[in-house]
């Protein structure tokens, strides 16, 4: 099963290999001060292809927008927010969709970044969609104990991106 | 003394945004991030009950996130028990979170944490504390609750005392072990809202310090209250002031000021 979702998903790819991340808001979790944001935000810079941050330290998120043609490891947002010592809440990702379809249970791929739609209703996806992605590292630990009672294919499937339009 | 203490608790009922948890006499269950590395000078200046004369201690020292969870930290002790500024010995301490429960503004996380020290200084209190006076250890836990307005953290722990080298045996009268608690309120008091990383941020706590002696079941409770700076967020400057409230063991120097200078340096 897996091999045929990698394989669709690399013809996919070959389809969209123009697709680009553009932006990644990270709402980040358990920061307290303004000591904890600037230790996020110093790892966050960090992340290849970032090209700046616009923080809001009262909700403590980070607006990350990337380089053009930048190749984006998505699990490094995640990887980064751990390493200063905190949780991601939310991620959310503005894409470059022109030649994507939202299509429940469809995958693509983006820089490597292995993408399937859940819980997904037929979407319009011209220019630019912001997609939340849904997995565990993710969402709060409340948020995605839930979603995996409804939608245990997350828990199985941890290399998997899943995504939904917001 | 009341007087600091009611305006503290009164700075720390009045509304403001989100609290912190930097505890300057206890440390909370929060570690120091992956691969940074900081440095700080925590000195107090006590009065001797004996002498009348004021007791210097300054404990620099060196700490670094090995990883999310674990951080270590190397101490040394000076003071001018002597007269003159001379090393008293120093301590390693290592801190390790094994539970964290983070939510938006809010979040709760338990740590262990372990000190060795080592102390050449003279035995002259049946108080221990190994964090420059006694050669021994320290082993316990920690547990931080952050409430958007408030930080509550409380510490249990046990520590033995061991003689200070070959010259300074532990006296054999005094009990050489005993059982810490801690319970530290804080509050953030500005900025009344965040806009940059250069704000100044102050915040307010109160502690209270407790010991028992293991063997002869004395004890003392210390409340003491700080004020907290932190510049550029990056460095920080806290001022306490620890008092005794009870005690029923011989101390030597309960009361008296404490300043903390810390820097902590970003790595990716």
């Amino acid at each position: 099963m897996k091999f045929i979702i990698i394989t669709i998903a690399f013809i996919c790819n070959s389809i969209l290999s123009n697709a680009q991340i553009i932006t990644a808001e990270i709402s980040a979790l358990g920061l307290t001060c303004s000591m904890c944001s600037r230790t996020t935000y110093s790892k966050l810079i960090t992340i290849a292809g970032v090209e700046k941050i616009t923080t809001n330290l009262n909700n403590t998120s980070f607006l990350l927008h990337m380089k053009k043609d930048a190749k984006v490891d998505v699990n490094q947002f995640k990887d980064k927010v751990e390493s200063a010592g905190y949780t991601v809440g939310g991620l959310v990702l503005s894409i470059d969709a022109s030649k994507i379809s939202a299509i429940n249970n469809e995958t693509f791929i983006i820089d490597n970044n292995l993408f399937k739609w859940i819980n997904t209703k037929p979407t319009n996806t011209k220019g630019e969609i912001k997609v939340k992605v849904l997995g565990k590292g993710f969402l709060s630990t409340k948020e995605y104990k839930e979603l995996v009672k409804s939608n245990p294919i997350i828990k199985q499937n941890a290399s998997i991106l899943f995504i939904k339009p917001v | 003394m009341k007087k600091i203490v009611y305006t503290t608790l009164f700075l720390l009922c009045t509304n403001a945004i989100l609290s912190q948890e930097l505890f300057s006499y206890s440390e909370p269950a929060s570690n120091v991030p992956s691969k940074s590395f900081g440095v700080r000078v925590n000195s107090m200046l006590m009065r001797n009950t004996v002498n009348r004369f004021v007791n210097f201690h300054t404990m620099p020292e060196f700490f670094y996130g090995i990883n999310k969870n674990l951080m270590v930290r190397g101490q040394q002790f000076l003071s001018n028990r002597t007269n003159t500024l001379l090393v008293d010995g120093g301590s390693v301490y290592a801190k390790y979170r094994f539970l964290s429960n983070d939510e938006m503004h809010k979040h709760f996380r338990m740590a262990a944490f372990a000190r060795y020290s080592y102390n050449k200084g003279y035995i002259h209190q049946e108080e221990i504390e190994t964090q420059g006076f006694n050669s021994g250890y320290e082993v316990g836990m920690v547990a931080t609750q952050l409430m958007h307005k408030y930080a509550l953290s409380g510490s249990i722990s046990y520590e033995k005392a061991f003689s200070n080298g070959e010259i300074n045996k532990f006296p054999t009268n005094y009990s050489s072990d005993a059982t810490n608690l801690t319970l530290s309120v804080g509050k953030l008091l500005l900025p009344k809202n965040y806009t940059n990383f250069k704000q100044v941020n102050v915040n307010a706590m109160v502690e209270v310090l407790g010991q028992r002696l293991n063997s002869n079941g004395k004890y003392f409770v210390d409340v003491a209250p700080t004020l907290q700076f932190i510049i550029n967020s990056q460095a920080r400057l806290d001022i306490g002031y620890r008092k005794q409230i009870y005690s029923n063991m011989l101390r030597k120097a309960p009361n008296g000021f404490m300043f903390k200078l810390e820097y902590l340096f970003l790595r990716k």
